[in-house]
């Protein structure tokens, strides 16, 4: 990991937003540096388990509730049954990291990204105009060739996103990064798709293969589909 | 608007008959991925993989209409025929026999889910097909617009004709056809007539079947043959005459004239077309003076009813072999053989051979059969002059026996062959045809069974045969020149 | 005269490519949509003197049904050991080549039990060059 560990606060000495993925759900936190246990009390957890932070590596770090964790070296974590004492860990390899767009997030190792590596990383058109998120109305932009630092705050915001998904065939515009099933029906019937609302929606993946049919309530991250079959549900052929 | 035909190889023909009628009387559903051709006689549907819809799983109550296909069966199904670029044709069935058509419920769930299947299928054809036991009515959308399909041809041993309402046959046939007609019918007469062959050779043998299919008053012909007759085949040319070879010119001791007399022979074709018309004289004739194996003359055969391969080369059987399975057109390949020793000229074997060969895995296929040489086929494409130096080409002083009694032989099987199969005559029910053999000096016919390999990709369903694909797939056709 | 190469030559053509990435490999159309290919400096096996040779053949308009073969050589190849070249090689023959022909030893062997599916002109190149440094 680089040793570029500073908290560089943004326009107006406003200081970049925290994120932690914990079990795979993201939440916010308000700074760089805390306590094991309070990360853990912010994450909802019971003293039942400890903090483990995740390595790319069959070796993790268990936290003690009173060590400092510093999120700058790390932001994905698990938990873990409390067994005392702590047993100390070393020799794990890089830790996870999570960059966070507008609470979607996706993990690597790579620290330093190019702004066009970031979209890429988080699906998101070249043309995307991508912000790191800082407490304060102005967020700093990011350029293509640009380079962002992990250390300097994980959490983004993308402002005027236009993606162009298929359905069908057909072409629809979208401005958000993940929508729900009915939501992309919905898309597609405003822009011409010739379906209905109560037609089943099913999303291709990057090979082209059919996944299962989508819920109306479900959450589908777009980057990852190639495109969308929508049928009507009752066929009487 | 040209009218669509939809053609079914009799194996996919007989499973989705017994799953639509297995005698419960009830409703069953599935879906036929198709392939699709087109010419100037009409549009074909060719159907090539059958996707039924399991009762209770993939075809349950409807919502709208008494039974349903589920979205998950026709999403997965409508996926698999846009990535393997066909066309999509949704099947149920109804009660009663001779007459059938959609129902109210069924064109309201067209209209309402035919669009976005429009949609998916990106241009290729989408529709429906409701059978009943003798009947079928299909609705077909494109482009174009929704039409209706005309008829179904179930291609087997025997072929069927399905309508949407049984017509009314003729009773009476032309008085010229009475005795053959009480054979087969009036009907079979019309069948006939309303029939196109492709001939492809019209030597010994492809002279012999043009007569003899003109005469049973087929209704269009499309005869293809290169050469010219010469004095040494004239014999066994029906039809042809000594002027048509201009003898004086063909004797004379000056070469340029026997040369000269040689480009003024009559191309077999014409000769076969003479003949036909004297048989027959409303039937439509095309004689190509050309190979089969040019684009323009494939594109004339791709809509015939029934092919006959009287040519002997392997460039000529691979595109026969192709035809009858990209487009589904059953067909019959015809040889007759008299092998020689080379040393004493003692006859060592006879045979005459009819090789019926149905778009079917068993069918018959050439290639399968191994019947088709992949050496002799490079060696065909090379010019003669790199032939003969790469010792290719047979010894000119050595001629192969050919008598037209023998060909008349196998030239028959294959005329009867056609006529029982297009009138519907044959004796046995879905079964694949073999090849027939006659040993004449044995006075002996016997039938070949015929292999089948998975993989091949003529007959086979792999991704890449090229079965029941119609115009989607390239015929074995050499490039024109550019330059 | 040429015609343009039908696709199933195109593909072939673009595995012979693949395969022999680091040798120069010349394409000319024959006038039916087939195509002469010409591999150069192919190490044949210290059977042959030189042991490096361009190995030509013909894909002719009806591949993959179609045969590849026969392949052709340099024309001064010869073998190791001094004895005169035997069939199936063949001195004193000539790659046609549209552009000229081009002396050449002819190398015949034919497929047997050819499989369409696997037996591809790049394999069938393969086989030659296999046959070749057993000698």
């Amino acid at each position: 990991m680089t040793s570029h560990h500073s908290n560089v606060p943004g326009p107006s000495g406003a200081q970049p937003k925290q994120a932690v993925v914990l079990n795979d759900v993201l939440f916010p936190m308000p700074r760089a540096q805390m306590a094991a246990r309070d990360i853990l009390d912010q994450c909802g957890q019971d003293r039942a388990v400890v903090l483990q932070r995740d390595y790319n590596s069959p070796v993790d770090h268990i936290f003690a509730d009173h060590d400092e964790v510093d999120l700058r070296q790390g932001n994905v974590f698990r938990t873990v049954p409390r067994r005392e004492p702590v047993a100390p860990t070393a020799g794990h390899g890089p830790p996870k990291l999570a960059f966070v767009a507008d609470d979607a997030w996706e993990v690597t190792v790579t620290p330093d990204q190019t702004g066009r590596m970031l979209k890429s990383l988080l699906g998101l058109p070249e043309s995307a105009r991508l912000f790191r998120d800082y407490h304060s109305p102005h967020d700093q932009p990011i350029g293509n060739e640009e380079v962002v630092h992990f250390s300097d705050g994980p959490v983004f915001t993308v402002k005027e996103l236009v993606l162009t998904i298929k359905v069908n065939n057909q072409s629809v515009t979208v401005h958000e990064r993940r929508l729900k099933g009915l939501q992309i029906k919905e898309a597609a019937m405003a822009q011409g798709v010739k379906i209905k609302l109560d037609f089943v929606l099913y999303a291709l993946d990057r090979d082209g293969n059919l996944g299962p049919a989508i819920p109306d309530g479900e959450t589908v991250k777009l980057h990852e589909c190639k495109g969308f079959r929508c049928v009507a549900p009752d066929d009487n052929s | 608007m040209k009218a669509w035909e939809l053609r079914l190889p009799d194996s996919l023909f007989t499973e989705l008959k017994r799953h639509l009628f297995p005698g419960d009387g009830d409703e069953h559903g599935a879906v036929i991925a198709v392939g699709a051709a087109q010419s100037p006689r009409g549009r074909r549907l060719l159907a090539r993989q059958l996707f039924i819809a399991e009762d209770g799983v993939d075809y349950i109550p409807g919502q709208h209409g008494y039974r349903a296909l589920t979205a998950n069966f026709v999403a997965r199904v409508s996926h698999f025929c846009a990535q393997n670029r066909l066309g999509y044709l949704a099947v149920h069935c109804h009660g009663g026999r001779d007459e059938v058509g959609f129902s109210d419920v069924d064109l309201a769930s067209h209209r309402r889910g035919y669009p976005a299947l429009l949609d998916i299928m990106d241009g290729r054809p989408v529709g429906a097909l409701v059978f009943a036991e003798n009947a079928v009515a299909g609705n077909i959308w494109s482009q174009n617009g929704i039409e209706p399909l005309e008829l179904a041809t179930i291609v087997g041993l025997n072929h069927q004709r399905l309508y949407p309402v049984l017509p009314q046959h003729p009773t009476i046939s032309d008085e010229i056809y009475r005795r053959q007609s009480l054979l087969f019918g009036a009907r079979g007469q019309a069948i006939l007539r309303g029939a196109k062959v492709g001939i492809l050779g019209l030597g010994g043998v492809g002279s012999l079947i043009n007569e003899w299919v003109a005469r049973l008053g087929v209704g269009e012909i499309v005869a293809v043959d290169f050469d010219r007759v010469a004095p040494s085949n004239r014999p066994r040319l029906v039809g042809a005459a000594p002027w048509d070879t201009l003898d004086f010119l063909l004797t004379s001791r000056w070469l340029w004239l026997r040369r000269f007399g040689e480009r003024l022979s009559r191309h077999k074709v014409r000769i076969a077309r003479r003949v036909a018309l004297g048989a027959n004289p409303q039937i439509r004739y095309h004689a190509i003076v050309g190979r089969e194996v040019d684009a323009p003359v494939a594109a004339e055969l791709k809509d015939a009813d029934f092919l006959f391969l009287c040519a002997d080369s392997m460039q000529s059987r691979l595109m026969f072999n192709a035809l009858v399975h990209q487009y589904l057109i059953p067909g019959v390949q015809i040889g007759s053989k008299v092998s020689l020793d080379p040393d004493s000229g003692d006859i060592l074997d006879v045979f005459s051979v009819a090789r019926p060969v149905l778009p079917e895995p068993g069918g018959g296929c050439l290639w399968c059969n191994q019947l088709i040489s992949p050496a002799r086929l490079q060696e065909e494409a090379l010019p003669e002059e790199q032939r003969r130096r790469q010792a290719y080409v047979d010894d000119p002083a050595i001629e192969v026996p050919s008598v037209v009694t023998l060909n008349a032989l196998a030239a028959s099987a294959a005329a009867n062959e056609f006529m029982f199969s297009l009138v519907g005559l044959h004796d046995e029910e879905g079964v694949l045809p073999g090849y027939r053999m006659a040993a004449p000096r044995a006075r002996r016919w016997s039938k070949v069974a015929c292999m089948a390999e998975a993989g091949c990709l003529h007959c086979g369903r792999g991704k890449k045969s090229v079965f029941a694909r119609g115009d989607d797939a390239a015929l074995p056709c050499r490039a024109a020149p550019t330059n | 005269m040429s015609a343009e190469i039908k696709a199933a030559v195109e593909e072939a053509i673009g595995e012979v490519r693949a395969s022999f990435a680091s040798h120069k490999v010349d394409v000319e159309a024959d006038d039916q949509g087939g195509a002469f290919a010409r591999v150069h400096d192919v190490p044949i096996g210290s059977g042959f003197m030189p042991n490096l040779s361009w190995i030509g053949f013909q894909i002719t308009f009806q591949y993959p049904f179609a045969d590849v073969y026969p392949h052709f050589l340099r024309s001064d190849l010869a073998r190791a050991n001094g004895q005169p070249l035997a069939k199936p090689l063949n001195p004193g023959s000539a790659f046609p080549l549209p552009s000229g022909a081009v002396s050449a030893v002819l190398l015949s062997r034919v497929s047997r039990n050819r499989d369409p599916l696997t037996d591809t002109a790049v394999v069938k190149l393969a086989k030659v060059i296999d046959w070749l440094r057993a000698q």
